[in-house]
């Protein structure tokens, strides 16, 4: 449990770190709608070509980004499967008895594996270098405009960067809870349906009840320090644009104007 | 028979940015029916080691044996459940283990998950209930109306209940009241004395294992640092100046008058020892 | 003036059992008083009444003279701050900066003052070389002394420590025991200890045995440890060195009354050489 890569930050110093959130966030929204872009072989290779040069800047180590893909495999497999039995365009490639493996099938479900690297790795590149406190405060300013249409953006944001500081917490709780059933001889794997219902209870209710209690404890504690949800409050932290900022966010978009102009011009 | 530790490594979260080393190569023998005390500061690795005992941590290298079992490095373990059985865990804040509606129900799900029938996991499940002191009233209670301390107990009941030969404590006495934790330990002293379980105590309370331990284990940053017998220990300030610990009060005044020029026999650890000789030198 | 008096105070939960039954005491400004009591007699419920973060049944609660009612808990938070027993749980920014922040945020204080403020109550409670560290990296200790730190930012004149200690290894708490006395020493703020620790009662300048959800006792610690045979019925501790004097007395050597060892040890010393 304590193996978790997706998502999840890790302190070294470098380049993408130093950045800004909301440049990151608004550099990675727009290349993730590049990555969406129709653009064949030649866009992705200079998206490609872009993003894992970004990856070797921040000093992430690949085989770092590549575990975060490890969950996606299977879904994948089952993608290539089921198009491969679903297309039936293009040239015929392999055919055993009854399954015709057609080209359009393997480029198709080739796209996608592309893509999906390519959208881990720009996601991996976001959440790696950025703090969570910091993650929340840009998004909290870039929500900022739906203030207006009475949205409590403050409140939401409060919300999140509680819950990312106790994810560590929790996690370590549920760790010593499912060691502690393990020893009463809870086994997950094995068993009937009834005793996995009952072995699953065992994990559940008491992350439940320690839940609220540090629910409890943590309201009491905020209160105690003077929160009121929805009060006036002074916000310690400001983030500040720096030149390099710029220079992420109009590549970023240099690169999107660029899918699109690739995409045009091979539609026509 | 007995539970031995040969070069025992293991390493959390190993081959990623978050490897850290909590144990390096602990040897150990630890002879059964004692009350073994494991002492030292938080992160020596104390916790990570009693995990070893019933198979809930695999060493990453080197051997734990626990009476016939064997659980090696690089080796699939089998007879996990067999080890759960014998070796019962009870974890720190025990109380956030209990989940069923009832007590009975909650001491009674240990032996079902090993196969015992419902009937008679609930016989068992009354008779620890009462071992721990819990009044038969509330055996049908739901634990959230329990005290801290009384849910405590029904965690220990529900361990209790596997009928364990060897019975590891994590920090058991954390957070209750005094007059709570001397009524738990009591528990403990009794289970090793009438039911001749081999007890196995984390703890920093050291007039705890003063009082009742028989031996005593100090880690420290993942290393065995010494284990001896508790007069041994508590009779050489070079020892607990070594584990970095607060002595008890008696010992501490023994030292303090020590230091003023009067001496009292190495052996006598309690008030009532102390007062006498005391009083004895008075009548010189 | 003093810095608290509670007046016939009321709290119940299930409308049916009094957690606190006509509670009536009075802290001086600048003392040091311990509120005791086994797990379950109402002294958490106390501290939380305090704060306002229950609200009583009936009674009344003076904070510096302020009457605490719904209107003003801004205002008494203002004055009055609390350490909670669970480190974990208090524990709201991402880093020991941000925890310490949160609470002048709340309070609106000047931003370009917040860094300045931070830095002095990080370096009173030594974690000024772990204001960028998370929480998981902080050991119990280290979490509740920045948990008086942001206590202390906030600039309040009381502090309550609500088992402050108890879920600490012996390091933590000694360096937490340390750290109080060293905040106390000037008198200048008012310290009220919910606590288990029967040393740290010995060193404080009142205390309050609650039982039951009412005073049982009340007074300085000597005053307090007499009635022994009342604590031990309430389940409560007595000091090893009250134990052992009394025992020394009951034997024939009868020495001056204290709570220190060093004392203790003087007398038995002077008897010695006397005879």
């Amino acid at each position: 449990m304590k193996n978790v890569t997706l998502g999840q930050y890790i302190p070294l110093d470098s380049f993408f770190h130093r950045l800004d959130p909301r440049s990151k966030i608004c550099a990675m929204m727009a290349l993730l709608i590049a990555v969406f872009i129709p653009t064949g072989w030649w866009g992705y290779l200079i998206i490609g070509t872009i993003v894992i040069f970004c990856v070797l800047v921040s000093k992430l180590q690949l085989d770092f980004i590549f575990k975060a893909m490890k969950p996606m495999l299977t879904m994948l497999l089952f993608l290539g499967i089921i198009n491969i039995l679903v297309i039936k365009t293009g040239d015929l490639w392999l055919s055993f008895g009854p399954i015709n493996i057609y080209s359009d099938a393997v480029i198709q479900t080739l796209y996608i594996i592309v893509r999906l690297m390519m959208m881990i790795m720009i996601t991996t590149l976001l959440t790696a270098t950025t703090k969570p406190m910091d993650m929340t405060l840009g998004i909290e300013d870039l929500l900022l405009p739906l203030e207006k249409l009475k949205v409590p953006t403050h409140d939401i944001a409060m919300m999140i960067s509680l819950a990312l500081r106790f994810i560590p917490t929790l996690i370590e709780e549920a760790d010593r809870i499912l060691k502690a059933q393990a020893s009463r001889g809870v086994d997950l794997e094995n068993g009937s349906l009834k005793e996995k219902i009952s072995a699953v209870l065992s994990l559940i209710v008491p992350m439940f009840v320690s839940c609220f209690q540090r629910a409890d404890d943590l309201a009491d504690a905020m209160e105690a320090r003077g929160y009121v949800v929805g009060a006036q409050r002074v916000r310690y932290k400001t983030l500040k644009f720096k030149f390099g900022d710029y220079v992420v966010i109009i590549v970023a978009n240099i690169l999107l104007g660029l899918m699109i102009y690739i995409a045009v011009r091979m539609s026509k | 028979m007995s539970i031995r530790f040969e070069k025992v490594d293991y390493e959390y979260s190993p081959n990623t940015p978050f490897a850290f080393q909590a144990l390096k190569e602990i040897d150990l023998e630890l002879s059964l029916g004692k009350i073994t005390a494991i002492i030292g500061a938080t992160g020596s690795g104390k916790t990570t080691m009693v995990q070893h005992l019933n198979a809930l941590l695999l060493p990453t290298a080197g051997k734990v044996t626990v009476q016939d079992f064997e659980i090696e490095a690089n080796k699939r373990f089998t007879q996990v459940k067999a080890l759960r059985q014998k070796v019962g865990l009870v974890f720190q804040f025990a109380e956030y283990q209990l989940f069923e509606e009832t007590l009975i129900k909650d001491v009674a799900f240990g032996p079902k998950n090993f196969g015992v029938a419902e009937h008679e996991a609930e016989e068992i499940a009354k008779s620890c209930l009462r071992t721990v002191g819990i009044d038969e009233l509330d055996y049908e209670k739901s634990p959230l109306e329990l005290s801290g301390g009384q849910k405590r107990r029904v965690a220990i009941a529900g361990i209790l209940a596997m009928s364990p030969e060897i019975l590891v404590l994590d920090e058991p006495t954390a957070g209750l009241d005094p007059q709570g934790a001397k009524q738990m330990m009591d528990l403990f002293k009794k289970l090793n004395s009438e039911k001749k379980i081999t007890i196995l105590i984390v703890t920093h309370n050291m007039e705890h294992v003063l009082d009742y331990c028989d031996e005593v284990v100090v880690l420290d940053h993942g290393k065995v640092l010494m284990q001896t017998d508790i007069n041994t220990f508590f009779e050489n300030d070079e020892y607990m100046e070594k584990a970095n610990i607060n002595p008890p009060s008696i010992i501490r005044l023994k030292n303090l008058l020590k230091k003023n020029g009067i001496s009292i026999s190495k052996d006598v650890v309690t008030i009532d020892g102390m007062v006498k000789e005391l009083t004895k030198r008075l009548k010189k | 003036m003093n810095a608290i008096e509670v007046k016939n105070l009321n709290y119940s939960y299930d409308r049916e059992n009094w957690a606190v039954k006509d509670i009536s005491f009075v802290v001086e400004e600048g003392s040091y008083t311990t509120i005791i009591g086994h797990n379950g007699s109402g002294k958490s419920t106390i501290a939380k009444l305090l704060l306002g973060l229950l609200e009583k049944n009936s009674g009344s609660i003076l904070v510096e003279g302020l009457e605490l009612t719904t209107e003003n808990l801004h205002e008494i938070r203002n004055k009055i701050g609390i350490v909670f027993q669970n480190p974990d749980n208090q524990f709201i920014g991402s880093t020991v900066r941000d925890d310490i922040a949160f609470g002048l945020e709340n309070h609106c204080f000047p931003q370009d003052e917040m860094d300045e403020i931070i830095e002095t109550y990080a370096q009173k409670v030594g974690m000024f070389d772990y204001l960028d560290n998370e929480p998981t990296k902080l050991s119990g200790g280290q979490k509740q002394r920045v948990a008086i730190a942001s206590v202390l930012a906030m600039k309040h004149n009381i502090l309550v420590f609500d088992e402050a200690t108890s879920m600490l290894d012996p390091t933590g708490k000694k360096e937490i025991n340390q750290l109080i006395n060293e905040l106390h020493k000037d008198k200048k703020l008012t310290v009220i200890s919910i606590t288990h620790d029967i040393e740290e009662v010995a060193q404080s300048d009142n205390v309050i045995v609650v039982d039951k959800g009412r005073i049982a006792l009340t007074g300085t610690p000597l005053e307090v440890f007499k009635k022994e045979e009342a604590l031990i019925k309430m389940q409560l501790d007595i000091p090893f060195v009250y134990k052992f004097r009394k025992a020394l007395s009951q034997n024939g050597m009868k020495i001056a009354e204290t709570l220190s060892m060093e004392r203790m040890v003087e007398e038995i010393c002077q008897f010695v050489s006397k005879k």
